[in-house]
């Protein structure tokens, strides 16, 4: 069953268009849909972690990792964060308890939204290094799945490093979203970790990857650019000048950024790094 | 035809002391399944991750098989249990042997199960498992008895239905 049937079993009907949906212990639910915001029920404070374990396949011990990071992905590539008190030893998380809010990101697969920016990839007839950045919430992800798909299409040997398993979705080894015939997805383990067994492993001529911003995914990126392999990834920033300035960002790895617009899919600039 | 008559009923008297003494045995086995699925499901849960429905599915015991295909999304494992508690807990369903101590293990655990972290379903599956053990080290003691008890008590009454008859 996908997230959104799940999420109407569970709420009750969901509007369309959805993007997201916040779901806050004793408050209405919030559904973001693409025309504005529209509020459902409330939902009542003890039913909160029924929905979280629901979600949740009912089988908390099988997501507890990745709810120490604050979110779990579901089968389709939805991303579900959770919000709640997080008993921590020192800086590294236990765990998460008494879950508050849920916050539940509608993954979205649309043929062409990297259309604004492809072609650009290939000036001078070649494949460039591309870094696709923009606020949360505007499309990188599913801009980079249709790169990825598109390049695997146009013949190229694409690997993803999919920590968050948002990209390919992946199901018992199998991509639920198109991601390409010449594509191989390494999922669920820190980036760094997927890029250095991707590289070993899988021969890429491409490696794609979600939401830099870590110096050891840095480190990786930056020696799979020095094997000869193309990198295409996306980091958060609302400009240049704040890409600029994030530290953990490998930019001598990429040739080229791709600014997204303001609204989801619309590209505002293309820059030379 | 009267000494035909008791025989025959000796016969059948002392066969159903032999019923009632399988089921015990019917226990033992039910208890073997169920300890050795249990111990299945640990390396998919705490191992790999799997979720609860997969894990009781790749059991290899049926109730537990039975629980898991009835766990649809967003049924709880203790909603499934229930409901396979009833379908196979009746006269001659797959669950009829077990006593109700064994039951009240099952209860705990399904009603605990993917409900907590990685841990304490660990210490869940463990408990599980040695709570089991120990019903099923009572239920093999109770099949010598059984045997001896409930056939005797057949012939035994088969024969005094046989004297009043003759």
């Amino acid at each position: 069953m996908r997230t959104l049937e799940r999420l109407e079993a569970l709420l009750g009907a969901i509007p369309a268009g959805l993007m997201e949906v916040r779901i806050r212990a004793g408050r209405p639910v919030q559904y973001r849909c693409a025309d504005g915001d529209r509020f459902g029920p409330v939902v009542p404070a003890d039913r909160l972690g029924a929905i979280l374990a629901a979600l949740a396949d009912h089988s908390l011990y099988a997501r507890e990792a990745e709810l120490k990071e604050g979110y779990f992905t579901m089968d389709d590539g939805c991303r579900v964060g959770v919000c709640g008190r997080l008993l921590c030893d020192g800086d590294r998380p236990t765990a998460l308890t008494d879950a508050g809010a849920l916050c539940v990101r509608v993954c979205r697969e649309i043929r062409g939204a990297s259309d604004g920016f492809y072609d650009a990839l290939f000036e001078d007839d070649r494949l460039h290094s591309a870094l696709i950045v923009s606020g949360p919430g505007l499309g990188k992800t599913t801009a980079l799945r249709d790169a990825a798909r598109r390049l695997s299409e146009d013949g190229y040997n694409v690997c993803i490093a999919d920590e968050r398993r948002e990209l390919a979705a992946c199901a018992l080894g199998v991509p639920t979203l198109d991601v390409g015939p010449r594509t191989d997805v390494m999922d669920g383990c820190p980036k760094h970790v997927a890029v250095t067994r991707l590289l070993r492993a899988a021969s890429p001529e491409v490696i794609v990857t979600d939401e830099i911003g870590d110096r050891r995914d840095a480190e990786a990126l930056a020696e799979a650019a020095r094997c000869g392999v193309r990198i295409l990834a996306s980091a958060h920033a609302g400009s240049l000048e704040q890409l600029l300035a994030r530290k953990n960002v490998c930019l001598d790895v990429f040739e080229l950024a791709v600014l997204l617009g303001d609204r989801p899919g619309q590209v505002k600039a293309i820059h030379r790094l | 035809m009267r000494w035909v008559l008791a025989l025959c009923v000796v016969a059948g008297c002392t066969l159903s002391g032999c019923a009632m003494a399988g089921a015990a045995r019917r226990r033992v086995r039910l208890l073997e399944a169920l300890i050795e699925g249990v111990r299945r499901m640990r390396p998919h849960m705490i191992g790999m991750f799997e979720p609860v429905k997969r894990a009781l599915e790749a059991s290899g015991c049926p109730i537990l098989e039975a629980v898991g295909g009835g766990m649809d999304p967003g049924v709880t494992a203790s909603a499934a249990w229930a409901r396979a508690r009833k379908a196979e807990g009746r006269r001659g369903g797959g669950i009829d042997a077990l006593s109700a101590e064994d039951l009240e293990i099952l209860d705990g655990l399904f009603e605990q199960l993917g409900e907590t972290g990685r841990d304490q379903q660990e210490l869940l599956l463990n408990g599980v498992c040695a709570a089991l053990q120990r019903n099923l080290e009572d239920a093999r003691r109770r099949v010598g008895e059984a045997d001896r008890l409930y056939i005797s008590l057949g012939a035994l009454t088969g024969l005094m239905i046989a004297l009043i008859l003759i």
